[in-house]
């Protein structure tokens, strides 16, 4: 079967590269939570909670107390309390990590179906139906299908690049998830009850914006590897397209840090407690900068010349199949909701309820109040991704360079001119 | 928790040794590059370590995320292979050697400098420190006005000569260090920034001019 040119992997070779990228992820996000948990201060609450031993943080800790009840300290495990500041974080992360993978599938397996029925309908199709109760198993099929598929490598690629490329793009995807704040940190006597934040990094906001670089490396790679002319010129464009607009993205969201005064994004989303602190007042040029910088950094219409199916061979990613496809997919839509989260956090109130605390119910935002906004607006934030995709002609790719290089980014710099200047006459 | 920071670093420490090797012996030089992001990224995870969470970031988004695109975009974009690579490297290993020979020489006698200038310097300012405060405590003449401030150079001094280890460095800390105490340093890098790049355009300009002359030909 290799001298046909390809090679039949059997179905367990996708399920080890699932294997994979989570250790990865896991490995790379424990250095850097622990050890940025630990700087940042969050660890000390840590360690007298894991000295007390109650349960875990933040989500599991809920599940822990709610369904397991009161965790006592088995004696098998009683030599690792004096360890207690490398323990604590390390169990805190891996929960975390556990729980970003137990979310993220589901997630884009239904942000597919969602996308497929909000096209459908603003084109007058009706979408996937035929597959369970309204089509609601369509996509959990098609992602089976995907991971039983035939791993194909073509005979002259770099067998070694074309492996590890996806992992160069879905590792820092999954990653993101650390410091996107889901919901507040309750904090009673300078103990952390629950936190509903992977990694309260001081710094996250350059965290998220060095990840989302590395990507790229990834793309040309898969490009390069593939051993394709079009594979080739594919990464070369997606590669430029990135470059290109990572740089109003950025512009876009240093308004934000310069009105807040700080790149932790646990903080920028405290500041905006109520309706008229959102930084949508003050910043908005930079929230419709951002808009069109995300777009274009997610390949969404009308950026997606990296998978102009109607024009073009698609792009990086014409050579691979199967779970190293779905790689790819996966962190495509996985950005998706990461930037559309990453918005609403600078712009848009975060995790906070536009309404006063005095109203009920409209107006609570704690524990999980804070979660269903956050997911309210971030699901809103997707949905108008969707919107787009299903409105809009797609831009030439000049016209694509030419925006970005003549327009958004003098526009972003101006925008942060006159954000510095207001915040100043403001106070 | 020592033990911990000991792992991780050896750990990290090999990893960016057994990438820096791998990078300087690939035949391919696509794979030198990945390992360069390899070794990058490992380096940048120990400056975490080492409590400096802001050059670690900085490291990546610039160096692996910026440059290392750079590099990967134009060794595929001149489709550099692999034997006209192997031919090249023969021709210059008499460069090559003496180029890294030189490099090494100068890093080491840097290293060498600093080191033994933060051993001489730091005992000194801890020292001086020491007697501005017993000369504060002895009540010399005009000294009690002195007192608390001889105790904060006391102090000072102490925290030069023992970098807390495990404290990070805020953002804050850097930006105000940038643009007080090293705003000259900073300037001119950004000065000499500014004349590479229109350096660049200077040598990029008359291909260009030629470009567009062609385009003008063509349409008409």
């Amino acid at each position: 079967m290799a001298k046909g040119g390809t090679q039949t992997a059997r179905a367990e070779r996708d399920w080890t590269l699932v294997v994979v990228w989570i250790g990865i992820a896991a490995v790379v996000l424990l250095v850097v939570g622990v050890v940025l948990g630990r700087l940042s201060g969050a660890v000390p609450h840590l360690q007298a909670w894991w000295q007390a031993g109650p349960s875990l943080t933040g989500l599991v800790e809920h599940l822990l107390v709610n369904w397991v009840g009161a965790w006592n300290w088995p004696a098998s495990l009683a030599w690792l309390r004096p360890h207690a500041g490398w323990v604590a974080p390390v169990t805190a992360v891996l929960a975390w990590v556990v729980l970003i993978f137990l979310f993220m599938l589901p997630m884009v397996t239904y942000q597919i179906y969602a996308l497929r029925k909000v096209v459908g309908f603003m084109q007058a199709r009706v979408g996937p139906t035929q597959v369970g109760p309204w089509g609601l198993l369509q996509t959990p099929a098609d992602v089976l299908k995907l991971l039983t598929k035939e791993d194909v490598i073509p005979r002259h690629a770099d067998r070694i690049v074309f492996t590890i490329a996806p992992f160069l793009v879905l590792v820092p995807a999954s990653m993101a998830y650390l410091v996107i704040p889901f919901g507040n940190q309750q904090v009673v006597d300078g103990k952390v009850v629950y936190s509903l934040i992977g990694g309260d990094l001081n710094v996250g906001l350059l965290y998220l914006s060095a990840i989302s670089s590395v990507a790229v490396i990834g793309i040309i790679a898969a490009g390069w590897a593939s051993n394709n002319k079009y594979s080739l010129l594919g990464g070369m464009r997606s590669a430029a397209q990135l470059i290109t607009y990572e740089i109003p993205l950025t512009l876009a969201v240093v308004p934000s840090i310069l009105w807040v005064g700080s790149l932790n994004l646990n903080t920028i989303a405290q500041y905006q407690d109520h309706l008229g602190n959102w930084l949508v007042w003050p910043c908005f040029p930079g929230l419709i900068l951002f808009a069109i910088s995300a777009l274009s950094e997610l390949g969404h219409v009308p950026f997606d010349l990296p998978e102009a199916e109607s024009e073009l061979v698609s792009g990086y990613n014409v050579e691979y199949s199967g779970m190293k496809f779905a790689m790819f997919f996966l962190a495509e839509f996985s950005n998706a909701f990461i930037l559309s989260a990453l918005g609403v956090t600078l712009f848009l109130g975060g995790w906070q309820s536009p309404f006063p605390e005095s109203v009920p119910l409209l107006g609570w935002d704690h524990g999980i109040f804070a979660v269903g906004w956050f997911f309210l607006k971030t699901l809103s934030c997707v949905f108008f991704l969707f919107w787009l995709r299903a409105t809009l002609p797609r831009l030439r790719i000049d016209q694509l360079m030419s925006l970005g290089w003549k327009i958004l980014i003098p526009v972003g710099l101006l925008n942060v001119l006159l954000v510095a200047v207001l915040r100043v006459v403001l106070g | 928790m020592t033990t911990g920071f000991a792992i991780c670093f050896l750990v990290l420490a090999a990893v960016a040794l057994a990438a820096a090797a791998k990078m300087i012996f690939s035949h391919h030089p696509v794979h030198s590059a990945l390992y360069l992001v390899l070794n990058l990224c490992a380096s940048a995870l120990i400056y975490v370590l080492l409590g400096a969470p802001f050059i670690a970031i900085v490291q990546v988004a610039v160096y692996a995320g910026a440059i290392m695109v750079l590099f990967l975009f134009i060794i595929m974009y001149l489709n550099l292979g692999l034997a006209q690579d192997v031919a090249d490297a023969r021709s210059r290993r008499a460069t090559a050697l003496a180029t890294a020979g030189l490099l090494a020489v100068l890093l080491l006698a840097g290293g060498v400098v600093r080191w033994s200038g933060d051993l001489a310097g730091r005992p000194q300012q801890v020292a001086a420190g020491q007697q501005a405060l017993a000369a504060g405590q002895a009540g010399l003449p005009g000294a009690p006005a002195a007192t608390p401030d001889a105790q904060a150079a006391l102090q000072a001094a102490r925290a030069a000569a023992q970098p807390q280890p495990g404290q990070a460095v805020t953002v804050e800390q850097i930006g105000v260090a940038l643009f007080s105490r090293y705003a000259l340093p900073f300037e001119v890098a950004s000065l000499l920034i500014l004349v590479a790049m229109i350096g660049a355009l200077v040598i990029a300009r008359p291909q260009l001019q030629r470009e567009s002359a062609l385009r003008k030909e063509v349409s008409s």
